[in-house]
């Protein structure tokens, strides 16, 4: 399975027809942008075809990314949070960001569920759901509530979540030639000035 | 009868409809439902209460009521005597005229004119046992009693709203049903279930309802056999 790196310098090697010079009209930064588009577009595919194949509606569990977050507080109102580490593709819903306890089978664990933010409105005006912390995503934060979060620390599993670490597997090994492909397009496509005085000199 | 845990029956809707964590806070939202549904037709627990009447023959009904099941007055061995429901009765409650009547009884005579009427008694065939009138004003959430009502206490059986300190439970009986309300109440309002479909899920949920008022309420031989026999009427023979 490749890397952001790889699949970088995959597609560098195929510009340049073969080793990479030293004076490259490329540079990493600029090709990592395009690869992480070509790998957020992978990623939604995949998603939808995991809809289509299957009813089970949280995509394929080999695509997500586990990490333990210390749980912090705000100063102003209090409610415990946590930063999220890398941010998800688009989709509707709220099923890219599950936390746990770090031992999310044992006796006596807290149980968390996902809440859109919308619907911390309306669960206001509800009875409230017993013996679960409730959290909703605000930014880059998920926001804990209707509960209290005795953990210090908390299991984060993303799915579908572009990654952060250039280093790390994508498990995308399906569409990595589609990558590389939508990538080389955008980059080799030469883009023709329009021509406004129409005098055959192309206006730049 | 067991109690098991609501989110049990949650998580059986869960799991049917192939869903998880993400859904579970709008399914308990759901079950919660259920069980006030439930409760109100089948499994709600009725409170007796004494309840003082005051000076204007009325009695304020308790803060947790939802429906009466019984009104009436202690009777010899523990039994409740039931008042006559009479919808004759006026919601005017306020006192035009009195007279203290009897310094150990605690009621009040009512010398207004609209209070001068003969008390009907219950006689011959057909009777029944009569020991006043009472109408209810729910709006007011009071009981009128008819202006000849002697008593100072009266006895009220009903259904109460149940307060949850904790986890929800549910009885053991009643799983199914709340876990086919879920399903009904997720397919009503979903993007692309059809008309039919909405219809079926109803039509489930109401069987499953009344498999769980079998259950619960199920008659026992010996309640049948007494009505029958009861029910045993002699007749001419030609």
């Amino acid at each position: 399975m490749a890397s952001t790196k790889e699949l970088v310098y995959r597609l560098w090697r195929k510009l340049e027809g073969g080793f990479i010079p030293d004076d490259s009209k490329f540079t990493y930064r600029e090709l990592k942008g395009y690869i992480r588009s070509g790998i957020g577009l992978a990623l939604k595919q995949n998603y939808y075809e995991s809809l289509n194949a299957d009813e089970y509606r949280y995509g394929a569990d080999t695509i997500s990314a586990t990490s333990t977050l210390t749980v912090q507080a705000d100063a102003t109102t209090g409610l415990k949070y946590i930063t999220l580490p890398a941010s998800t593709i688009n989709v509707a819903g709220n099923r890219q960001n599950i936390v746990t306890s770090k031992n999310p089978i044992a006796r006596y664990t807290t149980s968390y569920v996902p809440v859109r933010a919308e619907e911390v409105f309306v669960a206001k005006l509800q009875p409230s759901i017993p013996c679960v912390v409730l959290y909703y995503k605000e930014g880059n934060k998920l926001f804990f509530y209707n509960g209290i979060v005795t953990d210090t620390e908390v299991k984060l599993t993303q799915r579908y979540a572009l990654p952060t670490d250039d280093d790390a597997e994508l498990g995308l090994d399906d569409y990595e030639n589609q990558i590389i492909a939508q990538a080389m397009q955008l980059i080799i496509n030469p883009q023709i000035p329009s021509d406004r005085a129409n005098d055959g000199v192309p206006n730049i | 009868m067991a109690n098991v845990k609501l989110s049990q029956a949650v998580s059986y809707a869960l799991d049917e409809l192939n869903y998880g964590s993400a859904e579970y806070a709008r399914a308990y939202r759901f079950a919660i439902r259920a069980l006030d549904e439930l409760r109100l037709d089948i499994t709600g627990g009725a409170a007796t209460v004494t309840l003082p009447v005051s000076c204007n023959l009325t009695v304020p009904l308790p803060d947790d009521f939802i429906r009466e099941t019984k009104v009436g007055i202690w009777g010899a061995n523990n039994t409740i005597i039931a008042l006559t429901r009479s919808n004759d009765l006026s919601f005017e409650t306020a006192i035009q005229d009195y007279e203290y009547v009897d310094p150990n009884e605690n009621y009040y005579k009512l010398n207004d004119e609209r209070f001068n009427t003969y008390v009907t008694e219950s006689l011959g065939k057909g009777s029944y046992a009569n020991v006043g009138y009472f109408r209810i004003d729910y709006t007011a959430k009071l009981i009128i009693l008819n202006p000849e009502f002697t008593y100072s206490e009266i006895v009220l059986e009903y259904l109460k709203r149940e307060e949850v300190d904790g986890e929800y439970t549910v009885d053991e009986r009643l799983l199914e049903s709340v876990a086919a309300y879920i399903r009904y109440k997720w397919h009503i309002g979903k993007k692309g279930t059809s008309l039919g479909e909405r219809r079926e899920y109803e039509r489930l949920w109401h069987k499953e309802k009344r498999n769980a008022k079998y259950r619960i309420n199920k008659p026992l031989i010996q309640d049948m056999n007494r009505s029958a026999r009861e029910g045993t009427k002699g007749g001419l023979k030609s």
